[in-house]
């Protein structure tokens, strides 16, 4: 026979998925996002988007070359950290301060802690984290979108003003420092303080006409991306299930709006497409489900008692944290060992 | 009829079937020689009774077994023992086989007309034992030793395993539709040997036709019940199909006698009946070749000793494009390169693959997705006993259960990094075994 035939060991059979089809997928997902993103924010958000993955790219290579590895940008691993990071950015950031930033988060946050399936943190949160303690001042300013409603608790014309002196490649310190946080959530917490702020419409935070953070605007966009992935079976319901059931369920506790809390803040960003990321979460069902409460319970703490109206992001950092823990001390009962 | 399963891990692969699962058993034709391992059981190899240049007749006995746990070996066709000598089997090791020249004659294989029912159980032991009847399902295990346990166990529930849960093997499919009646009177022996009260034959719901036929047969007989069962990988698995019928859990590293279960191959089952009816040795089993990579899949009754390429000859030779070759199921077989190597009676099938359906197997690193253990049907965690095992640290795979692995293969199967995950757990059970001497 002249055939060469190939020879392994068993089985030989193979199912179709691959892990890059899958970092495929899930950029694939955040489309639908960044294009709304884009609708309502204009040029920044294009920008920011295209630096967030520029910087994943750059970093993966130029990293993996110091290192001596051949880059990885093939499997979409590095994109796909690259639009996740930049949807987790408020469209006023300046393009360096998501360079800076999306580089972070594969340069540091993945490359350099043992590369992909070894990091502990999600590299893209990691990246949003850095940025947030080292430029706070520069990204809390929200920029309201081209068309806007609800205009009877916000000064529109002193923002606008605001607006005109910002361009998206310069800054003016001074001005910046007298404006703390004014995101839909920030408001929400100064409910209870200043009498005449009120929330957003829940329409708006469903449909992205919100300011805030790129990705946290459109809900109906992201439950799209997040209905293509669980048709794909990259991602199961119960992650995300039992953080926005906790969610919901704290919130009422505490007396504030679950429907608000659900859909502001980048939960569902966070929910869909962070907390599902396979490397920084357990690997039991029952591991996943302890790692879903523990950032339902940590949001609402952070949001309810902490400074930091985006809870989500710090939420699931602590609990990438805790994965490893989960993961030694969660047993599995095999096959023929039940007592 | 309600269908049952296996609750944890499995999956669903696609079968491969239809290649062969319409097609009627044929015969193949008889060999000009053939080639019998005196290893092709589980146990202590067989021990040549025969002689080179002895003349043999079809079903004489030409190995005895070697103690308890072993088997005899019989004449598959009438002829002359031209050698007695190592050759090349599945696993790559040759093992030391008879080799007999064929007669210009070739008589069928002729034996008695007894009346089983008439046999009493220390008999129809005794003829299991004499026939050399293995597990036909792969295992190869010898039968008259599951069927005579120690006397504290007690065996109630007989179980006749017709899932064929590997993909493109469709042998006991065809043998449950042409056969059945054998295999009812086989099945009615085991149930008198074991003592169990109640027989169920279970068979996956992609063979509906079997399903069908065989409930129709046993219609009138009261301890004997058909199940259908979820096609799900692997259900033919012996402790996942006692879970699946009789909700029991074989502990790790006990038999399915300590929950009082025997289980049997379809094709056993017809052996049995054979042996106590006919006397008649294990001399032939069906086989069934298939894939896209050979010219007419067919289902064949080989004698046993019979070399790979006159099956390959048979089934119209191969394709152009041919890249694996693989012995047994396509999830737990053996891929050769030797086309000498013959049929035993463990052979279930020969898979040919083409060039685009075999895994090249790039590695990727592990993504902790979850999904080997999310899928393992025994509860492991592929991903880190194979961490283990690649640190050499033994020990620690072996707490994390690594003996429990049954090598099914799913993990490898499923995992999207494309690891080769059973492959080093395989490895890891040689390492461990190893280090106990």
């Amino acid at each position: 026979m002249d055939n060469k035939l190939y020879i392994s060991t068993s089985p030989h059979l193979k199912k179709a998925n691959t892990t890059t089809a899958a970092m495929r997928d899930v950029f694939i997902a955040l489309v639908p996002a960044g294009l709304v993103s884009i609708a309502f924010f204009g040029l920044n958000a294009l920008i920011l988007i295209l630096f967030g993955i520029a910087g994943a790219l750059g970093a993966d290579v130029l990293t993996r070359k110091l290192l001596g590895d051949k880059p990885t940008i093939n499997n979409w691993s590095a994109a796909l950290t690259g639009i996740l990071f930049a949807l987790t950015l408020p469209p006023i950031t300046p393009w360096w301060v998501a360079l800076a930033g999306s580089f972070f988060a594969i340069a540091i946050a993945k490359e350099l802690t043992g590369g992909l399936g070894h990091n502990i943190f999600n590299p893209a949160l990691a990246g949003r984290a850095f940025i947030t303690v080292s430029w706070a001042g520069l990204i809390s300013l929200p920029l309201i979108p081209f068309w806007w409603k609800n205009t009877s608790f916000l000064d529109l014309a002193f923002l606008k003003e605001i607006e005109n002196k910002l361009s998206v490649f310069s800054l003016q310190g001074g001005a910046l420092d007298s404006i703390t946080s004014a995101t839909p959530l920030a408001m929400v917490r100064e409910k209870f303080a200043p009498a005449d702020a009120l929330p957003a419409e829940y329409l708006d935070l469903l449909l992205g006409s919100v300011g805030g953070s790129l990705g946290e605007t459109s809900v109906v966009a992201l439950l799209l991306g997040a209905a293509y992935l669980f048709y794909k079976g990259h991602i199961k319901l119960h992650v995300p299930g039992t953080i926005l059931g906790t969610v919901a369920v704290l919130s009422l506790i505490m007396g504030r709006d679950p429907i608000y809390d659900l859909l502001a803040g980048g939960l569902i960003l966070g929910a869909f497409f962070m907390a599902t990321d396979w490397v920084t979460s357990p690997i039991t069902r029952k591991g996943e489900i302890i790692f879903a409460l523990g950032i339902g319970i940590l949001t609402m703490l952070i949001r309810a008692y902490g400074g930091y109206p985006e809870g989500v992001l710090w939420a699931i950092l602590l609990m990438n944290a805790a994965t490893p823990v989960i993961d030694k001390y969660v047993q599995q009962t095999q096959f023929g060992t039940a007592k | 009829m309600k269908t049952k399963t296996f609750a944890r891990g499995g999956v669903h692969a696609p079968h491969h079937k239809h290649f062969t699962e319409h097609k009627s058993i044929e015969d193949a034709v008889t060999p000009a020689e053939v080639t019998i391992p005196l290893r092709m059981h589980a146990g202590a190899p067989a021990k040549p009774v025969v002689e080179v240049g002895q003349e043999v007749k079809i079903g004489d006995k030409i190995a005895e077994a070697d103690g308890f746990i072993s088997a005899p070996i019989h004449a598959t066709i009438s002829g002359k023992i031209k050698a007695i000598k190592p050759h090349n089997t599945v696993v790559g090791v040759p093992v030391e086989s008879i080799v007999i020249e064929a007669d210009e004659e070739q008589p069928d294989f002729s034996g008695d007309n007894i009346d089983v029912s008439t046999l009493s159980n220390e008999q129809i032991v005794e003829a299991v034992k004499n026939a050399g009847i293995v597990g036909l399902g792969g295992a190869a295990f010898p039968t008259h030793v599951k069927l005579t346990p120690p006397k504290e166990v007690t065996i109630d529930s007989l179980i006749i395993n017709g899932c064929e849960c590997e993909p493109y093997l469709t042998c006991d499919h065809r043998l449950m539709l042409e056969r059945a009646d054998e295999m009812i009177a086989g099945i009615k022996l085991l149930l008198k040997v074991s003592g169990a009260k109640k027989a169920y034959i279970g068979i996956e719901n992609n063979k509906a036709d079997a399903i069908d036929v065989i409930s129709k047969k046993i219609s009138n007989e009261p301890a004997i019940e058909v199940v259908s069962l979820e096609t799900k990988y692997p259900q033919g698995s012996e402790k996942h199909l006692i879970k699946a019928i009789v909700n029991r859990e074989v502990k790790a590293g006990a038999l399915p006698s300590s929950v009082g279960a025997l289980v049997q191959n379809v094709g056993t089952a017809i052996s049995v009946y054979e042996a106590c009816n006919q006397n008649k040795p294990l001399i032939e089993r069906v086989v069934t070749i298939t894939g896209n990579g050979v010219k007419e899949p067919k289902n064949l009754k080989v004698r046993i000793g019979t070399q790979i390429k006159e099956l390959i000859e048979q089934c119209g030779g191969l394709n152009d494009d041919v890249a694996k070759i693989i012995v047994g199921g396509p999830m737990t077989g053996f891929s050769i390169f030797d086309t000498s190597i013959p049929v035993t009676k463990g052979t279930s099938g020969v898979v040919v693959l083409t060039s685009d359906e075999v895994n090249e197997q790039v590695i990727d690193p592990c993504v902790r997705c979850g999904t080997c253990v999310s899928n393992c049907p025994m509860g492991l965690q592929p991903l880190n006993i194979t961490a283990y095992i690649g640190l050499d640290l033994i020990e620690e795979a072996l707490d994390l259960g690594l003996m429990n692995c049954i090598e099914c293969g799913i993990c490898s199967f499923v995992c999207p990094s494309n690891r080769a995950l059973v492959q080093q757990l395989k490895f890891g059970k040689s390492l461990a075994a190893l280090k106990r001497k």
